[in-house]
């Protein structure tokens, strides 16, 4: 009878419309992450399926891994070079895999997570931190043995920063941590106000500033652990704030560019963009880049004048990262990764994967 | 394609999961508990329908009709009479089916709403937040807490116990069986050979179903499920109670002259 087949197809429909919005969810699920060894030249860009090394001059395709596609391996965290060449990438698959740099072979994984890695871990000479979104800081020596880990009470999305022998976290459970670097032994934590999504900025003399989704920037004393001043902004701080020079520069989700004395938290300029802003502004040869979600790549002068402005037709988000003379742009919601334009805002190149993502 | 109504459901979820303390597994179920009351009239409309469906079985013009018509070649006299019983007695054949069709896009909504409020990437948190219009002081509330039990409300439950080298899915199994025993009060109960053969087929299929749906999916969403299922059966006994409606009611006995 009509009702009974009807009845009988429903739980496949059901499956069917679950399973049809599933995998499209997953891979968007962030934008790309790009770092630059300054030393040999090379570009890494981790999205997707895949992570590629690139060469600067023009974005030709030098490796990538996995060579062949796999179903279950994911990336949009920024990969990290060690000291001796072996390329950290942090995968949604709950592991973290050492690559040979050179040629993109592999050397170790680590598989002792719970959940997703979405934040880059940070490299210190004998010491891998790796922040997983099960909450918890997976510190590694460089052969990727466990040495110790620290638990927090929600997602780390964020890369810490080391301020000499003090490891700072921020974490999406609002707090603010200073750990010892060597044993995870916490010395401080402070609760930020917001959830924090992106890593803490440092500053010569001994601060960290963070960004919270509050709608607060906060400049912290790292030696006592005590809140030196706090910035309401107009929209929820994603990105880090950058520090250049006693200055602070963030972006916010309601286009807002502020420009902060980092010393005092005041106010210096604040211009509004057209799109949000989810990345740390690069303060470069005397110029603030930002990229915003309406595709639009800004240029300011120090004193919050707008040089130029170029669209890239796409929205885009994270940050721009400074590579020679090139400013590498992720873009990861059409065909195109990665783009490369000059300080003029010209584009020199653009990398489009020849394997599928 | 659903958005007109995960939009809301997203909203509502996490305004209760403020107010209950940021409790994300009781919001689930007091938010499913709301949707039941609002979903009431259709269900008590499919029970109603269910039962006349059953208590049609025992009819003596409906066996009379199907033991005249049968085979294959009356397959469509068969469905006239039937038609025709049915308006006699004031039965509606596809009561069964609107809430049915009901429930396939709340199941998706929810789906939807948890995914969304248990937001796992960076994409995944833009676009939640930016979804909550209706919800206070929404910076205080991210993320949400998705602890509930021994559960990851976001991810496929299964319950670890040391001795066992594998993890149970705990809540799959129970949607398996309240499920199970909800459609089994659904389906028609009398000795009808090929009825009963569908009717004990759909017993075992959709509860098989929903509970494949509940092992590959997050646990929020098989909470629903359990928690729908329990409800519903709370429902239907409370409905069975009073005597059968009058207009559902057959005559056993064949009129005489």
């Amino acid at each position: 009878m009509m009702i009974k087949r009807f009845t009988k197809i429903l739980p496949i429909i059901v499956i069917g419309l679950l399973l049809s919005s599933c995998g499209s969810d997953v891979a968007a699920g962030s934008w790309p992450g790009i770092s630059f060894d300054e030393k040999t030249g090379n570009v890494y860009v981790a999205f997707g399926q895949a992570v590629y090394n690139l060469q600067l001059d023009n974005g030709a395709e030098r490796w990538h891994y996995p060579a062949e596609r796999q179903a279950n391996f994911t990336t949009f965290a920024s990969p990290q070079l060690t000291e001796d060449g072996q390329l950290l990438v942090a995968g949604y698959d709950q592991t973290l895999y050492s690559l040979d740099s050179a040629d993109g072979s592999s050397n170790w994984t680590f598989a002792g997570a719970t959940n997703r890695y979405i934040g880059s871990p940070l490299i210190t000479p004998d010491i891998i931190y790796a922040p997983n979104s099960d909450g918890k800081l997976y510190a590694l020596d460089p052969n990727g043995s466990l040495l110790w880990t620290f638990a927090t009470e929600q997602p780390l999305w964020s890369q810490p920063v080391l301020v000499g022998t003090v490891l700072v976290v921020s974490s999406t459970d609002h707090k603010v941590y200073a750990l010892d670097a060597q044993n995870g032994e916490e010395i401080w934590s402070l609760d930020a106000g917001g959830a924090i999504v992106s890593s803490p900025s440092v500053s010569e003399d001994g601060f960290v500033f963070v960004g919270t989704l509050d709608q607060n920037v906060s400049a912290i004393d790292v030696g006592t652990g005590s809140v030196a001043w706090t910035f309401g902004t107009p929209g929820w701080v994603w990105g880090s704030p950058t520090y250049s020079d006693a200055q602070l520069y963030v972006g916010d989700l309601e286009g807002t560019v502020i420009a902060l004395d980092a010393t005092s938290g005041r106010e210096i300029w604040s211009v509004d963009t057209e799109g949000a802003i989810t990345g740390a502004p690069l303060v470069l040869n005397d110029h603030v880049y930002v990229i915003n979600e309406n595709g639009q790549v800004i240029s300011f002068t120090l004193d919050g004048t707008i040089q130029w402005t170029k669209n890239i037709e796409a929205a885009i988000y994270g940050s721009p990262i400074a590579a020679g003379d090139l400013l590498l742009i992720g873009v990861g919601t059409t065909d195109s990764v990665v783009t490369a334009v000059d300080q003029n805002g010209d584009t020199v190149w653009t990398f489009v994967p020849a394997t599928p993502k | 394609m659903f958005e007109f109504i995960i939009v809301p459901f997203t909203n509502v979820l996490v305004f209760i999961y403020s107010l209950l303390g940021h409790n994300f597994g009781l919001a689930i179920i007091v938010f499913t508990l709301l949707v039941r009351l609002i979903t009431y009239p259709f269900n008590a409309q499919q029970m109603k329908s269910a039962k006349a469906m059953q208590e049609l079985q025992s009819n003596p013009k409906w066996k009379q009709i199907q033991e005249k018509y049968k085979g294959k070649e009356n397959r469509e006299k068969l469905a006239q009479e039937q038609m025709k019983l049915y308006q006699e007695l004031g039965i509606n054949p596809f009561g069964a089916c609107l809430p049915t069709l009901i429930q396939l896009p709340l199941i998706i909504a929810m789906y939807w709403a948890i995914t969304r409020a248990l937001a796992a990437t960076p994409l995944q948190l833009l676009g939640f937040v930016r979804g909550l219009s209706w919800v206070p002081d929404v910076s205080n509330l991210i993320p949400l807490n998705s602890r509930f039990l021994w559960m990851d409300l976001g991810q496929p439950e299964r319950l670890y116990l040391g001795f066992i080298p594998f993890g149970i899915p705990v809540l799959a199994i129970l949607v398996m069986i309240t499920s199970y025993f909800q459609t089994k009060m659904m389906t028609p109960s009398n000795p009808n050979d090929q009825s009963a053969q569908m009717g004990k087929a759909m017993n075992l299929y959709m509860p098989i179903l929903m509970a494949y749906i509940s092992y590959i999916y997050s646990a929020g969403l098989a909470l629903y499920f359990v928690t729908s299922n329990v409800l519903g059966i709370a429902q239907y006994y409370i409905t069975k109670r009073p005597a059968a409606t009058a207009k559902t009611v057959v005559p056993t006995k064949p009129k005489t002259n």
